[in-house]
């Protein structure tokens, strides 16, 4: 019998393929993991299945025909997408949005964060083997899409945001429906905590697991909660506040250590944060001031050729900062226009921190960076 | 300090450093020379905090896009495809957008390239990690190399495509899945 | 019980008990019918639309609807969103995974013909230039009610297949017509 020799103990390395088809990726994301037994020694994410050539469709529709487009890159808070286009556009030609329509757009934009962070929520929790908090997540999320079907028919990508403006006011009856819906949101947010956040189960998956420094986050150019989640202050509504944030009364979580949970609880307090700006907006909207019915900039022409120029736009949408980088060449249509999604920055950080945990924590990992793949991809 | 102090110390040792003709709106905006683009960031990062890098994207000047759109078909012949504008430069230009996060200032600086095949222009992977995937996609999209990128590969687009999409010249080869 | 007495051709009462007579197509398609397995498998929009009919509002599982993580249970693909020319391979393993009888929903028009991406350099026209389609469903994206009305239009498809054979083809099967690309 011959002694066995540690060598001869060793494990092979092994290439598993997570993705592009896996129920935990949330799209099509594909990762080239090598594994030797469970721990991951390296990991490479490999995105594009779900590219569309976005930048370059840009390029042959007019600037309100380009907006459709925009709904379909993250298309979880389309609301957000919507707003950074037409604020590029906007600062581009020069045009003044009414006030009104300022507040609407903040008002819809946050409640759209709610309900991307309650599909997180509910993700992230089925990731991580808890199916309940998924019926209540979506039970809360479709109350805010018949709030917003209300106002332009969709549920799920909206436009309703124009360039100018939005595209109608809020119809009769919504301010009282939105109020009441916040009002039945608010403590709902204690029960998430009771259902998935106090979970032991769910906390030591979660705790000390994919842990980001803040100093690796900046370089990396994290944003959005998987950045404040490393205690980073860093938040576009305050930093570089736009529409009417800094008019506006709410703090922005963060994090301490930087892990999963920590992520994930930023997206919580974030979404408590979002319905108190939306009890603001709605009580900004029910005076006299701003004026009803002036909802879109008057002037703004169907074809409309803005000058020459260059400008950029960003907005805090639910993942991060989003960013749109319009040129214009005094045509019809964008000379080019780029997309920064958040998505696409957060999630080249994978390569880095997948290395050397577990394979069981490569959902958690992925999963508390939030990601979605129209805008990884475009 | 603002930028235009920022921009003042700087060209003490950048002479190539200057104001963009073209801003991009609301922004300070700079150009600088390709060679100088590293040092540049370098120099921005370890001195004036700019710590986070947003943008890093790129436009082909050589215009112009079909009001239609672009090209269909690649049997279009050069002389039926519409008149090259006056506004149309044989340039690619780099467009890299930074902040600081402690001082909360933004700056986009531009830098232009000869517009060939294997253009080039140092990566900035080094400086910001952020540059990594976005170099990516702007080599992927334009066709532009960054020299000292450790993984420059296409990254979005399928495999055995031909050509860079982002480029006007861009004509698109209909193939099985069209 | 309904169900199960639509598909039965006669009961014999007897003394203890009785007998229920079925044609096996009846029967096997009842089976199918109720129990469509879509595969986990969403690729864009469209997929958020999706997750929303299997959550609490529309709860998808009371029509049978259960979804399935691996290709090798699942008896219908819900093709939600765009599909881009990388994904194309990936779509087509996936397709040949699946046990026969198998069917494939498109959702929404991206699926349908390349939707507002008809014009574009990397995505798939249309999935049916790669897989065959059973079931067109219309709409960027569609209601979960459609795509219900989707499944249902499915079922009633799925009840006019016959196992002559043994195998269970659709008749588009065993017309040779599903060949892949």
């Amino acid at each position: 019998m011959t002694q066995e020799t540690p060598a001869a103990l060793k494990t092979d390395q092994m290439f598993i393929n997570f993705g592009p088809q896996h129920p935990s990726t949330h799209g099509v994301l594909r990762i080239a993991l090598t594994v030797e037994g469970e721990v991951v020694i390296k990991g490479d994410p490999d995105v594009g299945f779900l590219h569309r050539g976005m930048e370059k469709l840009f390029e042959a529709r007019t600037y309100p025909q380009a907006l459709v487009l925009t709904d379909r890159l993250d298309y979880t808070s389309a609301m957000h997408n919507n707003l950074a286009y037409c604020l590029a556009v906007e600062r581009l030609a020069g045009i003044q949005v009414p006030p009104r329509a300022q507040y609407i757009r903040v008002l819809v934009a946050e409640l759209n964060r709610i309900a991307s962070h309650l599909v997180f929520f509910g993700t992230f929790g089925v990731d991580m083997g808890a199916f309940t908090p998924f019926l209540y997540a979506f039970r809360e999320r479709e109350m805010i899409l018949d709030l917003f079907e209300m106002l332009c028919g969709g549920r799920l990508l909206y436009s309703y945001l124009r360039i100018g403006g939005v595209s109608a006011d809020l119809p009769a009856g919504w301010t009282e429906k939105c109020r009441e819906f916040v009002n039945f949101f608010k403590p709902m947010l204690g029960d998430y905590d009771t259902l998935l956040s106090g979970n032991p189960i769910f906390q030591s998956r979660t705790k000390g697991v994919g842990f980001i420094s803040a100093e690796k986050a900046v370089a990396w150019g994290l944003s959005g909660p998987a950045l404040r989640g490393s205690g980073v202050n860093y938040d576009v509504r305050k930093a570089d506040p736009y529409c009417v944030y800094d008019k506006l009364n709410f703090t922005v979580p963060l994090g301490t250590n930087g892990d999963c949970f920590d992520r994930y609880y930023c997206r919580m307090r974030e979404m408590g944060q979002s319905a108190e700006i939306v009890l603001q907006c709605l009580d900004a909207l029910s005076g006299a001031e701003p004026t009803p019915g002036e909802v879109i900039a008057k002037g703004v022409p169907k074809m409309f050729k803005p000058a020459a120029a260059q400008a950029y736009s960003h907005v805090e949408a639910s993942r991060g900062d989003l960013g749109f980088f319009a040129v214009s060449d005094g045509g019809l249509n964008p000379y080019r226009m780029h997309v920064r999604g958040p998505s696409f920055i957060n999630v080249a950080i994978l390569q880095e921190i997948l290395v050397g945990c577990k394979i069981a924590d490569v959902v958690a990992i992925l999963g508390s960076l939030d990601i979605v793949l129209g805008e990884v991809d475009r | 300090m603002t930028a235009e102090e920022i921009l003042t110390k700087m060209q003490a040792s950048f002479p190539g450093l200057v104001k963009a003709e073209v801003p991009v709106k609301e922004y300070p905006t700079w150009t600088v020379p390709a060679e100088s683009v590293h040092a540049v960031f370098e120099r921005l990062r370890s001195k004036f905090a700019f710590d986070y890098l947003d943008v890093v994207t790129a436009i082909d000047w050589s215009g112009p896009v079909d009001p239609k759109g672009y090209q269909q078909t690649p049997a279009v012949p050069p002389a039926a495809r519409p008149a090259v504008p006056a506004t149309a430069k044989d340039i690619f230009e780099l467009v890299y957008i930074v902040t600081s996060l402690s001082t909360g200032l933004r700056l986009c600086v531009r830098c232009e390239l000869p517009r060939k095949e294997g253009a080039s222009i140092p990566s900035l992977y080094n400086l910001y990690h952020a540059a990594d995937w976005q170099e990516r996609e702007v080599y992927d999209m334009f066709g532009i190399h960054f020299e000292g990128h450790p993984n420059l590969k296409r990254i979005l687009t399928q495999e055995g495509i031909q050509g860079w999409p982002l480029r006007k010249d861009y004509a698109h080869v209909p193939d099985k899945f069209d | 019980m309904g169900i199960v007495l639509d598909n039965l051709s006669k009961i014999e009462n007897l003394p203890g008990g009785g007998i229920a007579l079925a044609t096996s197509d009846s029967l096997i398609n009842w089976a199918r019918t109720s129990s469509v397995w879509p595969l986990t498998f969403g690729l864009a929009c469209c997929a958020i639309e999706m997750m929303a009919a299997y959550a609490s509002r529309f709860d998808f599982e009371r029509m049978g609807v259960f979804p399935r993580p691996t290709p090798r249970q699942a008896d219908v693909m819900f093709v939600a969103g765009t599909v881009a020319k990388k994904m194309a391979d990936p779509i087509i393993r996936i397709y040949k995974q699946m046990p026969e009888p198998k069917f494939v929903i498109a959702m929404g028009g991206c699926a349908n013909c390349g939707g507002p991406f008809y014009d574009s350099y990397s995505v798939v026209k249309g999935v049916d230039k790669i897989i065959p389609v059973d079931v067109y469903l219309p709409g960027c994206p569609p209601r979960p009610e459609a795509l219900m009305y989707a499944v249902i239009k499915l079922q009633e498809k799925m009840k006019k297949m016959t196992v002559k054979g043994g195998h269970g083809a659709t008749p588009l099967q065993a017309a040779g017509s599903r060949k892949l690309v």
